[in-house]
């Protein structure tokens, strides 16, 4: 039986080694297109056997995108390895006219690539953001962009971006993905607002106060801030002063459940959206009456009143872009027994769409102080 | 008629739930969502449970059969059936079936392994390894070896079930309504496409002449088999919410793929651990179907186990070098789960019937 052991020892010794200091690992990568070309930016990290790390952005322009790579690898002495890659940017007018699908496609195809990738839109292109030089303390662009994403998506009003979830929505009918659009601010990307897509395709931009109710009634929400105005007549009793501007408050932990339930089929699709919200109060723009158990609904439905009017702009906004990042589309799907939904079918039916919304605050402490 | 086997050659009752569990679990899970989906939608693991009680009302039939006699496993009870010529060509036809389960087992496996970790790997190279290793393991150990392997095995790999429920964090639950929407026919396509997943339990017939107490082996064959439907009925619906429907119509490896989004601080990709252990998962499946297979030359040709291991494992390496594409290669696996519904989910009520028939005829003529 030796021989046997000799035998499989000797084959997998066929797998080829990958050293360290040989690799060039790419941390993120920057899609635009130029013509019938794209025009790839990846940032390289490379680690010296002295210890440290350096990185570096290296270009290629190519038909495809794996064909890119090939000419990325002829930049560079190390060996390219895409498998900590952690955030793919598109370029907006690539999104707007060409659509990302086949680029993300081939990033799910590819076995070396996880599913958890951050997927972004670069305004004004993917190149610039890619090249920027300010990364505050992180050692290259790539995982800066990837702690900034990651860190206003686990706490902020910012929606999920990973590959899986761009694709899951993109192949669910009655759900169009969104993803995070980062701009430039002195040559520093930030997020500023979130990229809504129809199918593929950018169609346009919410801000991200408005992304905080895409965010609430896609999912469960919880903890980050809100910044909500209301007029003075809603708060009339509480307010010390009787005159002035309208009121701003800010809310913060707040926790959100929704429900949103199929009402009617006929004639249009009815649907009821329910939003039970938890919150504590963090700041007022005006000095109030304490806020007592007896005037503590006052608050709480002038909130209400404001989120419900925000809501219904924002559906109503999401509506003329003919996208539909909630879901209702995948509700009425599943709903309706012996129906094969189309997604041509329900862009007809979306714009016809009756949608109630429903928002029932309830403020559980208002901080340190009544 | 066969005589019992030796006593040292037998095994406990209880690890019959290992021989079948793990015969049972293998390559199928990995990517058994998507082919069920396909046929029968939002409904597919529905199609998984019906599925399940088949095989229990199978395994019932198996028994049933088996304890007619106690000392007869499948090949002997052919050729008492049907006699000596016509016995040998079923002989031949079930052996040809293990075969072919063997080599699908095979090639599956690495061409997963390939697709996701080495795809500078020769398909013939990692086919080769698998081989060496079969013969490696039954050559020294037999029939204890099997059971030893299924029982370590087991418990080297079920722990992933914990892993398996991680994805549920992405899980959208409105995938799974209208609940059954399917049409018969598609349920009925549904059930026939897990087949291939769910086989391994017709080798009941050849291990059951091996068990000390027979009358436990029965239940502990169903327990193995409700693992099994559990644990396939599970990753099913967990695919259907995780995936979107279009999405999952593509997924080759859905299992896999929901592998991809857990993460640990230890480990970022999970896929990698799970990949090289699936071989561990697919080890008794090629030990048992290959085992299965000398103990069917045995009953034809009456040549030694041993010398058989290495002819079988000869044919099965040829027969594993004619692949190359996955098409082929998936055409193939359809072929074999295609067979094995016919052999193991509806030929057991048959035989069942006939080895009554045979007794009867055989008594009445005293």
């Amino acid at each position: 039986m030796k021989w046997l052991i000799a035998c499989m020892l000797l084959l997998s010794g066929c797998v080829s080694p990958r050293v360290l200091e040989r690799q060039g690992i790419i941390t993120t990568a920057g899609f635009d297109k130029k013509g019938n070309l794209y025009e790839v930016g990846s940032v390289m990290l490379s680690f010296q056997t002295a210890g440290s790390s350096m990185s570096e952005v290296i270009e290629a322009t190519n038909k495809t995108s794996k064909g890119a790579r090939q000419d990325l690898e002829a930049q560079t002495s190390h060996d390219l390895g895409s498998g900590q890659i952690r955030v793919v940017l598109y370029g907006k007018e690539l999104a707007e006219k060409d659509g990302i699908f086949s680029l993300t496609d081939t990033l799910q195809r590819d076995a070396n690539i996880g599913s958890l990738v951050y997927l972004a839109v670069a305004e004004p292109s993917a190149k610039q953001v890619v090249k920027s030089k300010k990364h505050e303390d992180t050692p290259d662009i790539g995982t800066y962009l990837y702690r900034l994403i990651e860190k206003n998506l686990r706490s902020e009003s910012l929606l999920a971006a990973t590959l899986h979830e761009f694709i899951h929505s993109y192949y669910d009918v009655g759900k169009d993905p969104v993803l995070p659009c980062l701009s430039l601010r002195d040559d520093k990307p930030i997020i500023e607002k979130v990229a809504l897509f129809r199918g593929d395709k950018f169609v346009g931009t919410v801000r991200l106060d408005e992304s905080f109710y895409i965010k609430m009634l896609a999912s469960e929400y919880n903890t980050g801030l809100k910044n909500i105005t209301v007029s003075r007549d809603e708060v009339a009793p509480l307010l010390i002063k009787k005159k002035g501007k309208k009121v701003n408050i800010v809310m913060n932990e707040i926790r959100t459940k929704r429900k949103i339930t199929f009402v009617s089929q006929k004639p249009t699709p009815h649907f009821r959206v329910t939003v039970k919200m938890q919150t504590e109060i963090l700041e007022m723009s005006e000095k109030m009456k304490p806020i007592m158990q007896a005037n503590i609904h006052v608050l709480e439905r002038a909130i209400e009143k404001q989120m419900k009017k925000e809501i219904e702009q924002l559906l109503a906004k999401l509506k003329a872009y003919k996208t539909d990042p909630i879901g209702f589309g995948q509700i009425y799907d599943h709903s309706v027994r012996k129906l094969q939904l189309t997604p041509k079918q329900w862009d007809k039916l979306y714009q016809d769409t009756q949608i109630d919304v429903d928002v029932n605050v309830s403020i559980l402490r208002t901080g340190t102080i009544d | 008629m066969m005589k019992t086997p030796h006593e040292r050659l037998s095994i406990n009752a209880y690890l019959v739930f290992f021989l079948v569990h793990t015969a049972q679990i293998g390559l199928g899970i990995v990517g058994v969502q998507r082919v069920i989906f396909v046929e029968a939608r939002q409904d597919a693991w529905i199609a998984v449970l019906l599925s399940g009680l088949w095989i229990h009302l199978v395994v019932f039939v198996i028994y049933q059969t088996l304890k007619q006699t106690e000392y007869d496993n499948i090949f002997s009870l052919h050729t008492f059936v049907y006699g000596r010529v016509l016995g040998w060509v079923v002989n031949a036809a079930v052996v040809v079936y293990f075969l072919m389960a063997y080599t699908s087992i095979l090639l599956g496996y690495v061409e997963m392994a390939l697709t996701w970790m080495y795809p500078d790997f020769p398909l013939w190279g990692g086919t080769l390894i698998l081989v060496v290793l079969t013969v490696y393991a039954l050559y020294g150990g037999g029939f204890r070896l099997v059971a030893g392997v299924s029982f370590l095995t087991f418990f080297m790999t079920i722990w992933i079930v914990i892993v398996v429920f991680q994805p549920l964090k992405y899980a959208e639950w409105i995938h799974l309504l209208p609940i059954w929407e399917a049409t018969p026919k598609q349920m009925t396509n549904g059930v026939l496409k897990t087949a291939y997943t769910m086989l391994g339990f017709e080798v009941l017939y050849i291990v059951y002449p091996f068990v000390k107490e027979k009358q436990r082996a029965h239940r502990y064959a169903q327990l193995g088999v409700l693992l099994t439907t559990f644990l396939v009925a599970s990753v099913t619906v967990i695919a259907i919410v995780f995936f979107s429907p279009m999405q999952l119509d593509v997924t080759i490896w859905a299992s896999l793929s929901m592998f991809t989004i857990i993460k640990f601080p230890f480990i970022e990709r999970f896929e990698y651990v799970v990949i090289p252990l699936w071989l561990l998962v697919i080890l008794p499946n090629l030990l048992m179907f290959m085992w299965a297979m000398t103990r069917g030359g045995k009953a034809l040709f009456h040549v030694k186990q041993k010398y058989l291991l290495f002819i079988f494992a000869c044919v099965a390496y040829a027969l594993a070098l004619f692949f190359e594409k996955r098409a082929t290669i998936n055409e193939f696996i359809d072929k074999v789960g295609y067979y094995g519904f016919g052999f193991s989910f509806i030929y057991p009520f048959f035989l069942y019937v006939f080895v009554r028939m045979k007794m009867w005829i055989k008594g009445s003529n005293k």
